[in-house]
């Protein structure tokens, strides 16, 4: 028996809403299946299970918002839990499972509107306001009784919430009349709580919001916290892009157009081999310490139609084929902009890639994602008079900027990483 | 100008010209004109039947008093202090209080009694104690606490009138305080509390001598631009929780001035009343200024600095608007 628990799909997630069940009690899952997806500040992610089985019960419902780390699912090993999930409502075993286990595995064929509960139950729990999803029921053949709502309804009101803001209830209120989203409200009152006052221009509430809106503020949030935390330095380096450009021409000529590579997936691989040599660029901090990634894996920062921003993952981007690489390039980037990311996608990144080349200006300076400690900007391959062998000649050029955190590592580290990258895109055969 | 014990006397007299069932007992009211001078000149005017002397013995002359309210008359009993009421508070639950019920209202006790309370003149803990909030938890009893000359004129007149036990605190401080007075003014209900200062920032809640404290820091706050609304509850039961809420809903703070000790007291029964009533509306922790939990001391300093003063009112508003 395996739990499929809330993931952290980011730094700064502590709790998401269950957008949709894609399984259904009795389905077999295996390893990388997308078996729900979840709707966070940046967006609905669709999150992978982690463990092969059977779904034995779903113990959280749609449109529910729960903690990170909340069990949603249970999976059992294959054989046993078809049988039990199959078992005839009376067999004791089954009876017993579902009592110590929680609800929904015993109808099994899936004919069951939720979880079981009689009408007075359904009624007392609508009294006070307890979804019956997810409660574990102690009556007979794991039904929910009516002491089991009771309690429920305690347990939630005595709940400690960690991040509870000290708000007079006038302003509290006040907050929830206007719609007003208090959480970074800096409160001038007595104790510092936040009094009526303090919601002058306090941001309108994230509910009230747009997805968009919502994302624009994760956005800030995170930009914020690099900014104000990350003491960044930053490399520029000019690129001869040269030698890559003649190769992929020559390269793409024998490609159908579908499969043609473009400069980009060379910057990502070489960016990912540059990696391999370079460690301190490629982790993360936490708080007090760095942890290592156990990869190359580049997020890519794609522009969202409508001002979004997203940086999901591209995967041990240093291995593979580049066709392949550039085929996953293009997935991950048609579903970034239809936001179907996956979970893994949105937290395993060490490093970002983010390119303005096509927008046409010569260079970027970026801003760091943290945890992530590092971040790498390309500019346009521009056109420019170069000198080669003491000619002048016209060359085309990139300017990359390495931005990275100098609490891990340093200008010298971060221009020889520069110096590799370069290195890799002058033997683009070898990418 | 008329100063508050004038204004009672007043009120006594009217009384005991209009109606002949009214009459004033207890000790020294008589001869010796009342313990603060209020009856001085009424036994020469009204006579010995109808100004009466009572032994020292609390629980006799208010008993008496009860039993004279049962059978028709309209007796007015006052107690040299609420200190030594604690003598009668027997017969003021187990029979002023519980007759109507107990006989389903074939019986009714008019009887009103009067009596000093509060702290400040060096008259040490066996006088200066502030009960009232005891009396003011028994159902089956109303209780006032005038705080201004008009009001110890009017609400006498009203307890007099009242079919059911009425129970008078006067601030020992008061009487010699002077107000504007007229003694043909329209009777307001007792029963509702008054705004004395109206205000936007913080609501003052007092009764009694605590009023005019309130009222002192409500000018001191107005001098640092904080506006305080000053709520004279007036009656202690029934609270006038409705004026209460209304304020706060006004001012969303507030701080209750009680010259009683904070435990049980009824700052704390008005703060109940707002944390149940006026929780949306509050926009600070509701702060109550009241005396030390000591016996209150002889000393002149230590009385001033067990009481509730007007710089800690001030202070406590203050916390509570914060340093917007």
């Amino acid at each position: 028996m395996a739990e499929f628990v809330m993931p952290s799909l980011g730094a700064d997630m502590t709790a998401g809403t269950l957008g949709r069940w894609l399984v259904t009690v009795g389905d077999r899952v295996s390893q990388g299946d997308i078996i729900a997806e979840v709707e966070t500040d940046k967006g609905t992610i669709e999150v992978e299970v982690f463990t092969g089985g059977v779904i034995e019960a779903l113990l959280v419902g749609e449109g529910e918002k729960v903690p990170v780390g909340t069990a949603l699912a249970e999976i059992g090993e294959a054989g046993t839990a078809l049988e039990s999930a199959s078992a005839p409502v009376s067999a004791p075993a089954s009876a017993s499972a579902s009592r110590s286990r929680g609800i929904m595995t015993l109808g099994g064929s899936g004919d069951l509107d939720g979880p079981m509960a009689t009408p007075a139950v359904r009624r007392r729990a609508h009294e006070l306001d307890v979804p019956l999803q997810g409660l574990s029921g102690t009556g007979e053949h794991g039904r929910i009784t009516r002491e089991d709502v009771e309690q429920a309804a305690v347990a939630e009101v005595q709940a400690p919430s960690g991040d509870r803001v000290r708000i007079s209830p006038y302003a509290r209120r006040l907050a929830r009349q206007r719609q007003i989203d208090f959480t970074d409200v800096q409160g001038t009152g007595p104790e510092g709580a936040i009094a009526a006052r303090d919601l002058e221009g306090a941001p309108a509430k994230a509910s009230a919001e747009s997805p968009k809106k919502r994302m624009q503020r994760a956005i800030a949030a995170a930009m914020t916290r690099a900014n104000d935390e990350i003491p960044h330095y930053y490399v520029e380096h000019a690129i001869d892009m040269g030698t890559a450009l003649e190769w992929l021409r020559e390269k793409n000529q024998s490609l159908s157009v579908n499969e043609r590579l473009v400069s980009g997936v060379l910057f990502l691989r070489a960016v990912a081999r540059a990696l391999r040599k370079h460690p301190l660029l490629n982790a993360t901090w936490q708080g007090r310490e760095v942890i290592q990634g156990d990869g190359s894996h580049v997020g890519l920062a794609v522009s969202l139609r409508g001002g979004g921003l997203v940086a999901p993952a591209l995967r041990d981007a240093d291995q593979g084929s580049l066709s392949e690489l550039m085929a996953r390039m293009t997935d991950l980037v048609s579903r970034a902009r239809a936001g179907a990311m996956r979970s893994s996608e949105m937290t395993s990144a060490t490093i970002t890639l983010t390119s303005l080349g096509e927008r046409g200006v010569e260079s970027v300076t970026p801003i760091i994602f943290p945890p992530q400690v590092a971040i790498v900007g390309f500019g346009a391959i521009l056109t420019r008079p170069w000198v080669v062998d003491d000619q002048i000649v016209a060359r085309p050029i990139v300017r990359v900027t390495l931005g990275a955190d100098h609490r891990v590592s340093n200008g010298h580290q971060g221009a020889r990483f520069l110096v590799a990258l370069d290195r890799f895109l002058q033997e683009p055969d070898k990418l | 100008m008329t100063t508050y014990r004038e204004a009672i006397r007043t009120a006594l007299r009217r009384l005991l010209l209009e109606d002949s069932r009214v009459f004033l007992m207890g000790e020294d009211v008589g001869r010796y004109g009342g313990a603060y001078a209020v009856s001085k000149g009424l036994l020469d005017e009204f006579g010995e039947d109808r100004i009466r002397d009572t032994p020292l013995c609390e629980s006799t002359f208010v008993g008496a008093g009860i039993g004279a309210a049962l059978g028709g008359m309209r007796p007015i009993v006052e107690v040299m202090t609420v200190n030594f009421s604690m003598l009668a508070l027997d017969q003021v639950v187990n029979n002023a209080a519980v007759m109507r019920h107990m006989s389903g209202g074939q019986f009714e006790v008019p009887i009103a009694v009067r009596m000093a309370t509060g702290a400040g003149k060096q008259i040490a803990a066996q006088h200066s104690h502030s009960l009232e909030n005891w009396y003011a938890s028994i159902p089956g009893i109303k209780v006032l606490a005038p705080a201004t000359v008009q009001d110890a004129h009017d609400m006498l007149l009203a307890a007099v009138e009242d079919p059911d036990p009425v129970f008078i605190f006067e601030h020992q401080m008061l009487y010699g305080i002077e107000g504007p007075f007229d003694p043909n003014a329209t009777l307001s209900s007792p029963w509702k509390a008054a705004v004395r200062h109206p205000g936007s920032d913080v609501s003052l809640i007092a009764y009694g001598g605590s009023v005019h404290k309130a009222m002192t820091a409500a000018e001191e706050l107005e001098k640092e631009g904080i506006s305080a609304e000053v709520i004279d509850l007036r009656s202690l039961r029934p609270l006038d929780r409705p004026a209460i809420s209304a304020s706060v809903s006004r001012t969303h703070r507030a701080i209750v001035i009680d010259e009683a000790w904070k435990t049980g007291s009824l700052a704390s029964e008005v703060s109940a009343t707002l944390a149940e009533e006026a929780f949306y509306e509050l926009d600070a922790p509701i702060a109550r200024v009241c005396t030390r939990e000591v016996p209150i001391p002889y000393a002149k300093h230590l009385e001033d600095a067990a009481l509730p003063q007007v710089p800690a009112i001030v202070e406590a508003a203050k916390r509570s608007v914060g340093n917007g």
